[in-house]
């Protein structure tokens, strides 16, 4: 009996054993916990989008994104531009790579140049790079085949990789090794259970910032993000991430009143969602009838049921309050009279007596609305906007396609008429900035425009460095956007970002990157 | 058994009038994740709308594609099942292996697959599920057809020199009619089971919500953080019930059917 | 002679069968619409004129359909199962560590939902159990995946009796397996009720049954040697199809969970249209089901000699 009982007392104290010594390492390094359902499968940066979101942690780039789309500086500590933008040559600071190695400006040349030639995704960040060079041990010079103002926001991608460990890999995409993962970055790649979906980063002591005031990051991989939820509100994750949004609205209200939960709530730079029409079709290459759309669609109820009032009604000028040149437009607003006078003067009428509107010539008008299943908001307000159009008699069918099929429709065949999508931050700046990326039909261009009055603006704003001129043309190309509505952003949401109070604060939320970006490492405070 | 299908009668009958007896139920947005009251009698959902509505009018989709596609695939698996039974031959032997094909493809992993290349309307989904459920039948109906062709009056009509059409007709089909009724039910649960697994992984038609679109709706935009059980139990609960009926049904068919083979031998 | 020819013509059907199925694999995957190589860009990337050929070309993917399709059948022959676009790894390696995951599941739940499932059956079919029998089917009438969400809500969230996803310290790795595997085994011992009950009340029905009881012999010898032994042949042939069913994985549950098994791959690959992946999941899962369904042949043939033909 006595022997059983010492028995069953050792196997207790063996199991807590188990169990504890997490909680007491615990107490000795700063921990901190991230929940995310970004599908990570490998530890390459480049093959691995999801994975690749978090290559800011282990390297630097030469300049980062802060606060209303303004460029800082980071391992680049100046530059300068000649010949309004083809050239661009860095001032490189002192900094070092995990393994030791002094990063220089062979490094930055290397890299550019490697990234341009070997990887998909920075053929076309990069396709404008004639050559890049080291002109001493800290200057880089970079030399455009045209000029291009906007070249530093694609910089902002561009990690900078140790020239040592990479110039002699073929085949950058397979490469699995943790070598890989060397940079100059304030983090250090630890390790990635696949099985506990385990992804461990440690603070890189000699960051040139200074020592990130948190030990250890991990990041929990689940794919249920409803249990990811559950567990933040258990506490067994620190807080959540997810690149470019916060937690969808609707679940908010659930989180209140949980206890120890904060939230950081600041607005989207990028737009949440926004109707996206195919202006190279008929008849959503005529102003108008874009214009007649704009009226049927019920702003408030999008902000109050999809973002659960986390959001506000745009304005039709595109571009959400907060970028440095962000101009005042009209408020959009749903007016019924107007599209239906608009509709009816431009010939879409009921030739018929279906109830729906049809062509002018008299046959059957039905326009098709592109969106995203894995998103669910997406299919939710897919419903509400196919019920706000069929209120003034015009027809639609839903297309609900999933991301591959999505990205095959939007970004290559452009066989949509009608989509839903979202911008991030990043891609509002890219090309020549302020949303042009999507709209221009020669970059991703989702509203497919061709039209010579916005191509022209956007040409100018390539060519122009001085920043006075800069502002002069971005008012103008969001006086364009209001008047044509190629697209018609949705609502201007906020971004929910919850985490656990009694754990952690000092959390900042970089307009690009989210909590992950670099101010947070050196504000934050583990409890 | 006279129970069950006064029960599924009822659910039909429902299904067809589902709309109208839906719209007694005023189109009023309520709040988000509302629970039930008196205005709401489940609650409202992730947009404020009425639960009840909601799971009346998924009620009528969800009936009808598990309906439609046991009809679809049982009249598949029958004549398949009839061919390979009762010719001989490289027929017989092709369309067994077909079948042993379809048995031996995971379905779930094959119908999402084909989903994406089709829109998610009903026809589609109806479609979809008909061609991936009907190997079961044809297998029961071939071993039964098997077993009815080595009977006396088969063998007899031979020598006679019946058509084989005849034969089939008039020997095989009607001593079927209980397996196939049996199996038939079954279907419609494993059709139901089926659509609401690919609409619960968002693969439904978003023009006609069945239950299992619900149970997605009210997953992802988060009826389980909110509390909101009332989005959540129901349609489940719906799901199980009506395909239990099913099968409860094809379980007392079964019965009756060994019941009567009892007393005649 | 005869005989002679019946062999062939079986091998045949097995030879048919099997090259219908690797050509299915090819082709389904490939059936889907969108390019696995878009996968590789972010949603931010502007994809030049002609960079999607340069890539297709890279990979592989450029060459015609037939030329792809010879190289799919060289390679299977050789049991190079391919290369992952989206893991950058072996398909052999990915689908091992997946599998190997998803079997830890499935064969434990399967082994011990037969067993009481069978058991359950023999005492439905002995004490004779309408009620049971109803509960037993609005049981297996339950979405296994709803089933899922509720015990992780109750017992994840509301109790915090198990992780919610992933494990916090690889060393306790059951702790997370048990609400995946009580959601499968349930499902498991329900199926097996149902249809162990089908099987054995077909049994019991035979006349000798009624020989045995009259020659009053014991209720438990009764059960074992004329009741269970004779149904052997059916239930064997039963488990052995849910064994290769095991395979499968159960694609919902392991959502639901966050468990990394091979019903999450096969969704994580038809989501990134990774075709490698799927069609070494679909080749195999077949492979697995008709080796099953013809081991449980073979086991119905010896133990029934009553089938024997």
């Amino acid at each position: 009996m006595k022997k059983s009982i010492l028995i069953s007392i050792t196997v207790v104290c063996l199991l807590a054993g188990c169990i504890s010594p997490e909680n007491e390492s615990k107490k000795l390094e700063r921990m901190f916990t991230i929940g995310t359902t970004m599908p990570i499968k490998s530890i390459n940066i480049f093959s691995d989008y999801y994975f690749g979101i978090l290559r800011d942690l282990m390297m630097d780039r030469l300049v980062s994104i802060g606060e209303g789309g303004t460029i800082h500086p980071e391992l680049a500590e100046s530059w300068e531009t000649k010949e309004n933008g083809k050239t661009w040559i860095f001032k490189l600071r002192r900094a070092s790579f995990h393994d030791g190695k002094t990063l220089t400006a062979e490094d930055v040349a290397f890299t550019i140049n490697y990234l341009r030639e070997k990887v998909p995704e920075y053929r076309s960040h990069l396709a404008l790079v004639e050559k890049a060079e080291a002109v001493d041990e800290r200057t880089v010079k970079i030399v455009l085949s045209k000029p291009w103002s906007n070249f530093l926001w694609n910089l902002a991608v561009v990690n900078i990789l140790p020239k040592h460990v990479w110039e002699n890999v073929e085949k950058p995409l397979e490469f699995v090794d943790t070598k890989a993962t060397i940079g100059n970055g304030p983090f250090v790649f630890e390790s990635f259970d696949k099985s506990s979906g385990l992804l461990v980063f440690r603070a890189n002591e000699n960051y040139w910032k200074g020592k990130p005031k948190v030990d250890k990051i991990v990041f929990r991989i689940f794919t249920n993000d409803q249990a990811m939820l559950m567990a933040l509100i258990k506490g067994e994750v620190d807080t959540i991430y997810f690149y470019a949004r916060g937690i969808d609205p609707a679940i908010v209200s659930g989180l209140l009143g949980k206890e120890n939960l904060s939230f950081i709530v600041v607005d989207n730079l990028g737009v949440d969602n926004a109707l996206w029409f195919n202006c190279q079709r008929y008849p959503f290459d005529v102003k108008d009838f874009r214009i007649a759309i704009s009226y049927a669609l019920s702003y408030e109820e999008y902000a109050k049921y999809i973002a659960a009032g986390y959001a506000e009604v745009p304005n039709a000028g595109f571009v959400p309050k907060g970028w440095k040149f962000y101009k005042e437009t009209r408020k959009l607003e749903k007016n019924l009279s107007v599209t239906n006078e608009i509709l009816e003067k431009l010939g879409f009428r009921d030739c018929n007596g279906d109830g729906w509107r049809d062509y002018p010539d008299c046959t059957a008008f039905e326009m098709k609305l592109a969106y995203r299943t894995d998103i669910v908001e997406s299919s939710r307000l897919a419903e509400f906007i196919k019920r706000d159009l069929e209120n003034v008699g015009l027809k639609v069918r839903l297309q609900p396609l999933d991301n591959p099929s999505f990205r095959q429709v939007l970004d290559r065949d452009k066989t949509h008429d009608l989509a839903i999508s979202r911008t991030t931050m990043w891609g509002m700046g890219m090309w020549a900035g302020y949303a042009t990326g999507y709209f221009d039909a020669r970059n991703i261009g989702w509203a497919n425009v061709a039209d010579q009055r916005l191509l022209e603006i956007i040409d100018a704003l390539l060519n122009e460095t001085v920043e006075e001129k800069r502002r002069e043309l971005i008012y103008k190309l969001q006086d364009i956007y209001a008047e044509e509505l190629y697209a018609i952003p949705l609502y201007w949401g906020k971004i929910v970002q919850p985490y656990r109070s009694d754990k952690v604060s000092g959390l900042v939320y970089n307009p690009m990157m989210g909590i992950i970006g670099d101010e947070t490492w050196f504000k934050i405070l583990i409890k | 058994m006279k129970v069950h299908i006064v029960i599924i009668f009822s659910f039909i009958f429902l299904a067809i009038f589902a709309e109208t007896i839906a719209d007694f139920i005023p189109h009023k947005k309520g709040e988000v994740f509302s629970p039930p009251s008196s205005s709401h009698l489940l609650g409202t959902n992730d947009v404020g709308d009425d639960v009840l509505k909601e799971l009346i009018i998924a009620m009528r989709v969800s009936v009808f594609v598990s309906i439609f596609s046991a009809i679809l695939s049982s009249t598949l698996g029958l004549f398949i099942g009839i061919f390979s039974g009762y010719f001989r031959g490289l027929i017989s032997r092709f369309f067994e292996s077909v079948t042993e094909i379809f048995l031996v493809i995971p379905t779930l992993p094959l119908t999402i697959v084909f989903s994406f290349h089709l829109t998610p309307s009903i026809f589609n989904i109806v479609l979809l599920i008909s061609i991936f459920s009907w190997p079961p039948m044809a297998r029961v109906v071939r071993a039964k057809v098997l077993q009815l062709k080595n009977s006396v009056f088969v063998q007899s009509a031979i020598l006679f020199g019946a058509s084989s059409l005849w034969i089939i007709t008039r020997h095989i089909v009607p001593n079927l009619l209980e397996i196939f009724l049996a199996r038939f039910s079954m279907l419609i649960a494993y059709s139901l089971i089926l659509e609401s697994s690919l609409s619960f992984l968002g693969l439904s038609n978003p023009d006609a919500k069945s239950w299992g679109a619900m149970l997605h709706f009210a997953l992802k935009r988060g009826a389980l953080i909110n509390d909101a059980f009332w989005c959540f139990i129901p349609p489940g609960l719906c799901i199980a019930f009506f395909a239990s009926i099913f099968v409860l049904l094809s379980l007392e068919i079964e019965k009756r059917y060994l019941e009567r083979f009892q007393s005649e031998n | 002679m005869v005989q002679n020819f019946d062999k062939i013509i079986l091998f045949l059907k097995y030879f048919l069968t099997i090259s219908v199925v690797v050509t299915l694999n090819f082709a389904i995957p490939r059936v889907m619409p969108g390019d696995p190589i878009l996968n590789l860009f972010g949603e931010e990337a502007y994809l030049y004129e002609g960079i999607l050929m340069e890539l297709k070309r890279e990979f592989g993917l450029d060459k015609p359909l037939h030329e792809q399709y010879l190289l799919y059948l060289l390679n299977l022959f050789s049991c190079n199962l391919g290369f992952s676009f989206s893991f950058q790894r072996p398909v052999s390696e990915v689908v091992a560590e997946y599998m190997l995951r998803t079997l830890i599941l499935t064969i434990p739940s399967t082994i011990l939902g037969i067993i009481l499932g069978i058991y359950l059956a023999l005492l439905i079919v002995w004490k004779g159990g309408e009620r049971a029998m109803v509960i037993m089917i609005l049981i297996y009438s339950i979405p296994a995946y709803w089933l899922g969400m509720v015990f992780l809500y109750i017992f994840s969230f509301k109790f915090g009796l198990f992780p919610l996803g992933g494990a916090v310290n690889s060393v306790i790795y059951i702790n997370r397996l048990i609400l995946p595997f009580l959601t499968i085994v349930i499902h498991i011992i329900v199926l097996n009720a149902i249809m162990g009950r089908a099987i054995l009340a077909g049994t019991l029905r035979d006349s000798f049954v009624l020989t045995a009881i009259s020659k009053g012999l014991k209720n438990s010898l009764i059960l074992r040697r004329h009741v269970l032994k004779p149904s052997l042949a059916p239930i064997i042939a039963l488990a052995s199809i849910e064994f290769g069913f095991a395979f499968s994985g159960s694609t919902l549950v392991e959502i639901v969970f966050s468990y990394p098994g091979i019903g999450m791959l096969t969704w994580e690959a038809i989501k990134t249209r990774d075709y490698p992946i799927l069609q070494a999941i679909f080749f195999i899962i077949a492979l697995v089901v008709i080796i099953a369904n013809a081991i449980a042949d073979l086991i119905s043939r010896a133990i029934d000699p009553r089938l024997r033909s």
